[in-house]
């Protein structure tokens, strides 16, 4: 299978309010290949999200190199987020655009025009079943329907990679099925998904092969039964433990 | 950078904003009405006043040595009633006070004859009626005396002209327009001022600071756009709504003003001529739009500093009202439109404004201003264009404008 991202010694450095250095990321290192559900498990303030802003471009790598679907990130990042689907819990929606509008604007901005645009947004209107709202504002839709909105919107251009930061985080039993179902569908198409979670549920029902990444280095990388025999533990809670130690 | 992405931010932006209640009050709807309800504000306070005036009629009392001539023509005085005088007064202001409080009077007119007659008005200037018990009594005095020393001078041979050996009339060689043009540059400057700001704090607030709270930037951060692609695309947007304040404010201020004067009638309309040559149109325009060029720029470079509304607000509220500075200044000034004003940015574009609408179009200092406006406006984009590149002005903490320079 072809591999989608490479990501190669990544590190993220910030400056604190006082001017003090903050070392989000320190050296992460995984790859991801086509059909496959990668997940970035973590703790809060693990890495997790900083390591996939760079991965998205939306911010610059201290040091490191990434390829996404070929395209290096710090050299190519126009090339990047073209092939790129980003959603996470906290990219928010146009309230004041209608869904179709959403679609719409988003489609255009991944160079989608005529024909091409109106068959992808009806393609996405149909395959998440927001039609009947493709005329409400964002603010006016349910938290599920806005999820759904979401998805679309990262997806109306048919991305072979989707990077996913807690796209579950803050959405109801309802919107977070919506979601784990159209990434074992985005599998099936044979997209690449890169998923962060601390759900040990989403973990073990999505993911291939998992790198646990803790205060911004990748301590174990696998797929479940592997880090269960590398551990010895039998539920993915304590495997986490296991590699991360008790943390207070 | 593509042009066609510039465009489609823009069509977003706006798109968003005209179905956004609060910009459009402020952007749209209040340019447009300001001047009608301002004038229509000022027409019911007027009519208020002048209705309770024919009601408010003052209530003078005059001595009974005051001359027949004086208190007819006092009698003869429409919002004056004449009252019994005190019986007994005192000559004192607790006196005069006392009498007042308890008759409910105006002013009293005290007349005191001899060698040389003297007339002395109690009134109370903290009050209108009293006030205008005062003006009346002035002017009926002035008319008996004018009447009696014409009376003398006949008396003694002469004639009435020997009281006005000399008369001064005048010649007022300002024109309709000319009249017209000197209200303009009066008024406009700080209106013009006002809405340029309006119509770019508004915007930026929404498309800057909004963008932050609702957690936008990261979603349009990760579309293929290149960042300059964004970032351009809410300038425009930023300088297409500060210069739609001003248009719609020029044209209610202009339909307001012609029904005006159309009420007022043909003798106001005759005197007074509301236009403007071309040129000085062309040029109010021009500058106008580098302004907000220079303005737009400032107050998103500024709100990119604050992550909430409220920040914002606290951030480019004293900016809002430091840019309106320049328009009262120039509004009192009686100052020429000179180089020394024309280098310095927003107090050269109101001058400006009053310079041309007066008439006045110095090329130099129009020349200068213009300069200077688009050299300030390509320094703060050029500190815009550095501070973009920062992660943290889209993504994490809220970050000074210190920071923000120093990037």
């Amino acid at each position: 299978m072809t591999e989608r991202i490479r990501v190669q010694d990544l590190a993220k450095t910030f400056l604190g309010a006082k001017g003090e250095e903050i070392r989000a990321v320190n050296g992460v290192s995984f790859a991801c290949r086509e059909g496959e559900v990668f997940g970035l498990l973590g703790l809060n303030g693990a890495g997790k999200t900083t390591t996939l802003r760079m991965l998205s471009t939306v911010l610059t790598p201290t040091a490191g190199t990434a390829l996404v679907n070929g395209h290096d990130i710090a050299s190519d990042p126009q090339a990047v987020r073209e092939s790129i689907g980003f959603l996470s819990g906290t990219t928010g929606l146009y309230p004041r655009l209608t869904a179709e509008e959403t679609l719409r604007f988003f489609g255009e901005f991944h160079g989608l025009e005529g024909d091409r645009l109106n068959s992808a947004v009806e393609r996405v209107l149909e395959t998440f079943g927001i039609a009947k709202y493709r005329t409400q504002r964002c603010e006016k839709l349910s938290t599920g329907m806005k999820q759904k909105v979401n998805i679309g919107r990262a997806v109306v251009h048919d991305p072979p990679v989707l990077i996913l930061d807690e796209p579950t985080s803050g959405l109801d039993v309802l919107a977070a099925a919506t979601t784990l179902e159209f990434v074992e569908s985005c599998r099936a198409e044979g997209k690449c998904v890169l998923f962060s979670t601390h759900i040990m549920s989403e973990v073990e029902r999505l993911c291939d092969r998992v790198a646990i990444i803790h205060e911004g280095s990748v301590r174990a990388s696998g797929t479940m039964a592997e880090l269960r025999e590398r551990t010895g533990q039998k539920y993915p809670e304590e495997v986490f433990r296991a590699v991360v130690g008790n943390v207070e | 950078m593509r042009l066609s992405a510039v465009r489609r931010v823009a069509q977003k932006e706006i798109l968003e904003s005209v179905r956004d209640r609060n910009f459009l009050v402020n952007v749209v709807f209040l340019p447009i009405f300001l001047f009608p309800l301002m004038g229509f504000g000022v027409m019911q306070v007027m009519q208020i006043q002048s209705g309770a005036s024919s009601r408010d009629i003052a209530e003078l009392a005059i001595d009974r040595g005051t001359p027949a001539a004086v208190e007819d023509s006092l009698r003869a005085a429409e919002q004056l009633r004449l009252v019994p005088p005190p019986s007994s007064f005192d000559g004192t202001p607790d006196g005069f006070r006392a009498w007042r409080e308890a008759e409910g009077a105006d002013a009293l007119l005290t007349w005191t004859t001899g060698e040389r007659d003297t007339a002395r008005l109690w009134f109370d200037g903290s009050r209108e009626r009293s006030e205008r018990a005062r003006d009346d009594v002035a002017a009926a005095v002035d008319e008996w005396r004018l009447d009696r020393e014409k009376s003398e001078l006949v008396a003694v041979g002469l004639s009435e002209s020997d009281l006005e050996p000399f008369t001064i009339e005048s010649e007022d060689l300002a024109s309709a327009r000319q009249r017209g043009q000197e209200i303009l540059a009066a008024v406009l400057p700080l209106f013009l001022m006002m809405m340029l700001a309006t119509g770019s704090y508004y915007a930026a607030l929404d498309t800057v600071v909004g963008e932050r709270e609702r957690g936008t930037w990261e979603t349009i951060l990760v579309s293929p756009l290149a960042r300059a692609e964004i970032l351009v695309g809410k300038y425009v947007f930023v300088v297409a709504s500060s210069l739609t304040s001003l248009v719609l404010n020029l044209l209610s201020m202009a339909i307001f003003l012609s029904f005006v004067l159309r009420m007022l009638g043909d003798d106001l309309g005759e005197k007074i001529q509301l236009t403007l040559p071309w040129s000085a149109g062309l040029i109010v325009v021009g500058v106008a739009l580098v302004a907000a060029l220079f303005y737009a720029a400032v107050v998103m470079l500024l709100a990119s500093t604050a992550r909430t509304h409220r920040e914002g607000q606290a951030v480019l509220g004293p900016v809002y009202l430091l840019s309106m500075l320049p328009g009262i200044v120039t509004a009192m000034s009686q100052d020429p439109f000179t180089m020394k004003q024309a280098v310095v940015p927003l107090l050269n574009v109101a001058t400006l404004f009053k310079s041309v609408l007066g008439g006045e179009m110095p090329l130099g200092p129009i020349l200068v201003t213009i300069a200077v406006l688009v050299a300030a406006t390509l320094i703060v984009l050029r500190l815009a264009s550095r501070a973009a590149a920062r992660d943290d002005l889209f993504v994490g903490r809220q970050i000074s404008l210190k920071e923000l320079l120093k990037s």
